[in-house]
């Protein structure tokens, strides 16, 4: 066994961590095999045995017993299994009779292999930005602010005494999106205005950093830095005393701001985060937002992994995909029990090199789409929405994938004084 | 001792009927478990040598205590003659190996359930 790699920077990492939670599931998995049917890869891949779960967390034990004395083809082994062939979704801990976490095994193998200066370069990158400028993107200020102005512009042309308003302070909600939507997408921003603005919200977004709520520092558990993160989005908030923070439709924000949060920080926020699912569904159950008409075509929604099972929104999740739809169809396993799409996990964020894996293993997910017969999948997820409009070419299906926001601004009732008058009546 | 002392109590024991249907149970089923193991090529990636031995060793109490009461191995004489003393024996190895092996998750699995059940209740629903 050769010793390039360092066994004390092993256990150093590893001793502190093994409290009495990592301890008993790591000593306690009895191998009885129940998580091999819950998991995709394991599914996808045709039942190969190297993708059960239970199996690809072995190396924590395997460590312990040889003290950290292992090899670099070692790591690169781990490195393959916890990257390639999982999305930390956790569905399999819902089925393991001990309910052992394996997305926490799984996370803190990232985090020793982090801690050695491995990780995926796609999301390493990520995670420089983050130091460096706040957001993963790595925009200036100036762009970002720039970005939104334009955006209302434009919304505004279709929806008359539309703002966003920019560090308005005392506002209710703290609007934050992920970092592709001023890249890449700008009209997310437009539509949520525009919901916004016809909800008759009070809302504002922050225009120091912060507002950008993902965290792919917490895919490679950096949890040094997935807290600075997180911590930029609270002084935000905090600052403009706002009450709530509203998270884009992006899954792994949500769950990082709302749920993980806590933990690196060691206090609770004052600020309630909410998902932009949960806004849309109070809108449209409360009546704030009205449809023209309801989607006419088959549709189903898609259960991201940090939404629903990590997230808990099930239930709004799914009512929201009813309230706006005419022919609504469950997949199976719709709701907590549902399978990963595939592109969890930092899957998305790590490119070229995760590709192949997330194709194949998406598979089931495409299976699941196909057996409802929908042609509209509704996902509220940057991740997941990537993920299946990839699905839908390489599995030749014949959808479309968006985003809530998408359909509700398409559908939604606009108020007469807020629809802009023809060329031709102004003059009068 | 209960027995002796001034309180003259005594377990009720089942009857030995019931006794040894059930452990005749308890051994089919360890018969089951070794097999699966043996032979799902699933099972075959995930199971250690200590799997094997885990099923043994509970199984190990039961199977000495059949054949004590009902003289199955006698002709042995080595077998005949200690057989209560394997089965005492038997037992105590595996209430000793309880804290240091896998079978703690007999005690351990209510701990592990409630860790689960925390970490996703407090998203709202349960598992």
């Amino acid at each position: 066994m050769t010793e390039d790699v360092n066994p004390k920077a092993i256990m150093d990492f590893l001793k502190p961590r093994l409290g009495a939670r990592l301890k008993t599931w790591i000593d306690i998995c009895t191998h009885c095999g129940m998580c091999a049917d819950t998991c995709h890869f394991y599914l996808a891949s045709g039942k190969d045995p190297k993708m059960i779960p239970s199996y690809k967390v072995r190396f924590l034990r395997d460590l312990l017993k040889k003290k950290g004395r292992v090899n670099k083809d070692y790591l690169q082994e781990i490195y393959k299994t916890i990257y390639y062939e999982c999305n930390m979704c956790r569905r399999c801990t819902l089925y393991c009779p001990f309910g052992i976490d394996i997305g926490f095994l799984i996370s803190t193998l990232r985090g020793l292999l982090t801690s050695l200066g491995i990780a995926p370069e796609g999301l390493k990158k990520a995670v420089e930005n983050y130091k460096l400028t706040g957001n993963q993107m790595a925009l200036s200020k100036e762009d970002w602010v720039e970005t939104i102005q334009w955006c209302e512009e434009e919304a505004a042309a279709e929806v008359v005494g539309l703002k966003i308003p920019i560090d308005k302070k005392g506002a209710k909600i703290m609007y934050t999106v992920n970092a592709r939507e001023p890249k890449f997408y700008p009209q997310d921003i437009m539509e949520v205005a525009k919901i916004f603005t016809v909800a008759g919200e009070d809302w504002t977004v922050p225009s120091e950093k912060g507002w950008d709520d993902t965290n792919l520092a917490m895919f490679i558990n950096d949890a040094a830095t997935a807290r600075s993160v997180a911590e930029n989005t609270f002084k935000r908030a905090e600052e403009l005393g706002v009450k709530q923070i509203a998270v884009t439709e992006c899954g792994h924000a949500y769950r990082s701001l709302r749920y993980e949060a806590p933990i690196w920080l060691g206090y609770k926020p004052k600020q309630e985060v909410v998902h932009s699912v949960e806004l849309f569904h109070d809108y449209i159950r409360d009546g704030r937002i009205k449809l023209k008409e309801k989607i006419k075509v088959p549709t189903t929604v898609q259960d991201p992994c940090n939404v629903i099972r990590n997230g808990g929104l099930a239930e709004k999740n799914r009512r929201l995909a009813e309230m706006i739809s005419e022919d609504f169809r469950p997949m199976k396993y719709q709701g907590n029990y549902n399978y990963c799409c595939g592109g969890g996990g930092g899957a998305m964020p790590m490119g070229g090199e995760m590709k192949k894996y997330r194709l194949a293993s998406g598979k089931i997910k495409a299976e699941q789409i196909r057996e409802t017969g929908a042609k509209i999948v509704l996902v509220p997820c940057h991740n997941c929405i990537d993920q299946i409009r990839d699905l839908a070419k390489e599995h030749k299906l014949d959808i479309k994938a968006v985003h809530f926001k998408e359909v509700i601004t398409e559908h939604m009732e606009i108020p007469e004084h807020m629809i802009p008058k023809e060329e031709g009546e102004e003059e009068e | 001792m209960w027995e002796e002392s001034r309180f003259g109590w005594s377990w009720s024991s089942i009857p030995d009927k019931w006794a040894d249907w059930m452990t005749l149970l308890l051994l089919a089923i360890s018969i089951y478990f070794i097999l699966r193991r043996a032979l799902s090529p699933d099972l075959r990636i995930i199971t250690t040598f200590a799997d094997y031995l885990m099923i043994l060793v509970t199984a190990l109490p039961f199977a000495t205590g059949y054949f004590l009461t009902h003289g199955t191995l006698d002709s042995i004489a080595f077998l005949g003659d200690n057989m209560r003393l394997l089965h005492v024996l038997s037992a105590e190895l595996m209430l000793i190996l309880i804290p240091f092996t896998r079978l703690s998750h007999s005690v351990l699995f209510f701990f592990s359930r409630a860790a689960a059940g925390v970490e996703f209740g407090r998203r709202g629903y349960s598992i």
